[in-house]
């Protein structure tokens, strides 16, 4: 028996209902925005950002409010763009630093807010900033810490 | 109607009215060309000497209040003219403002002022010693970059023998016509930044009044232990 008009009607509407709940699902889990979110962009400058990625937090005393969007050279410094979420403000000089997310976990961006008279608009750029610990450097840097300590020693028991 | 008037004219107002453009002109060419010569010097005398000299000079004072035999038995002088040398050069009220970070804008004038007061005599007496202990190691100048006009940092390195140069830098930002320091990074660490991180802690935790009895504590303790 063919199927009325009306039913094939019916059939179609929940066939697209269906793909569309799959699109939904699939963007949602791979994370994709379609939709830029409501937020605005600023940029920061940093002489090392040693395993920051894109889509790393921003965050502000712990709390997320924004992401890393893009990752670029300037020059000799890189240059970070992060989106923030658009209620969030933060001023001028306020001080963008990475941190790790425990001793070798992700890298992360926690602004500290400034004194601000002046709050960054889109496309504005934080001017401090403090760049990403290397573990390595610290490492060379109490090696031959130690090691000059123990030349004085020496010096000294002579 | 003003065709008219221009038919009217003929030859002569032509002849009128080329005479009278030229004077104009030359009029004009001669005011801009007094403009430009007027603004030019005076261009030149109203811009800043670059931060790399700047901040050189006052290293080399510094060094120099460091290393002179006369001022080595005084030490109250030395201190003095070290401190009023860095007074010259270090912005300590924005230093101490940008430390308080979004805490600055809660207080009242009178507790700025008092926190600036009380932040300037404490990062001298921290930072005092560790001056007196410079025994002569070269600092080198390595670069100057520009952040727009009015922000710049200039990187040295203190060359210490049997060990790791230290990189020291100094951020620096034009105010009127004179550049002034408001961050120093030791080994790319912001002295500002670290106390902008303590500060926090502390009036987060226990509040203003504690954050200034805390530094007064510690560079009345500072002060003492120096003045031995």
């Amino acid at each position: 028996m063919q199927a009325s008009r009306t039913t094939q009607f019916i059939v179609g509407i929940f066939a697209l209902l269906g793909i569309a709940a799959l699109a939904v699902l699939s963007l949602r889990l791979g994370k994709l925005e379609l939709l830029p979110a409501p937020g605005y962009t600023i940029y920061a400058n940093f002489d090392n950002i040693s395993g920051l990625k894109q889509d790393d937090r921003v965050e502000i005393a712990g709390v997320q409010i924004g992401k890393v969007t893009n990752i670029a050279l300037d020059r000799d410094r890189a240059r970070i763009a992060m989106r923030l979420d658009s209620g969030v403000k933060v001023d001028d000089q306020a001080i963008a630093a990475i941190k790790t997310s425990g001793i070798i976990g992700d890298k992360y961006v926690s602004i500290a807010l400034g004194p601000g008279d002046r709050d960054l608009t889109d496309g504005g750029t934080l001017r401090q900033t403090q760049s990403a610990f290397v573990l390595e450097d610290a490492i060379g840097q109490l090696i031959s810490s130690t090691e000059s300590g123990k030349g004085t020693s020496a010096k000294e028991k002579k | 109607m003003i065709g008219t008037g221009l038919s009217h004219g003929g030859e002569r107002g032509r002849a009128v009215a080329k005479r009278l453009s030229a004077a104009r002109f030359r009029l004009l060419a001669g005011a801009v060309l007094a403009a430009a010569a007027l603004a030019l010097p005076l261009r030149a005398a109203a811009a800043a000497p670059d931060p790399m000299t700047i901040v050189k000079a006052t290293v080399d004072k510094f060094v120099g209040i460091l290393t002179d035999p006369a001022l080595k038995s005084d030490v109250s002088a030395r201190r003095q003219r070290l401190k009023d040398t860095a007074a010259e050069r270090f912005d300590f009220a924005e230093m101490g403002r940008s430390a308080l970070g979004v805490h600055w804008r809660d207080l009242s004038d009178q507790q700025r002022k008092d926190f600036v007061d009380l932040f300037t005599r404490f990062v001298e007496a921290a930072y005092i010693s560790r001056l007196e202990s410079y025994s002569g190691q070269q600092i080198d100048f390595v670069k100057e970059t520009n952040d727009g006009p009015d922000y710049a940092q200039v990187n040295t390195n203190v060359i210490q023998p049997g060990a790791d140069p230290i990189g020291l830098n100094y951020r620096l930002k034009l105010e009127g016509n004179d550049w002034k320091v408001y961050d120093v990074t030791v080994d790319n660490i912001s002295i500002v930044a670290n106390y902008r991180n303590q500060f926090n802690r502390v009036i987060n935790d226990r509040g203003f009044d504690a954050l200034m009895s805390d530094m007064r504590a510690k560079q009345e303790g500072l002060d003492t232990s120096i003045a031995k």
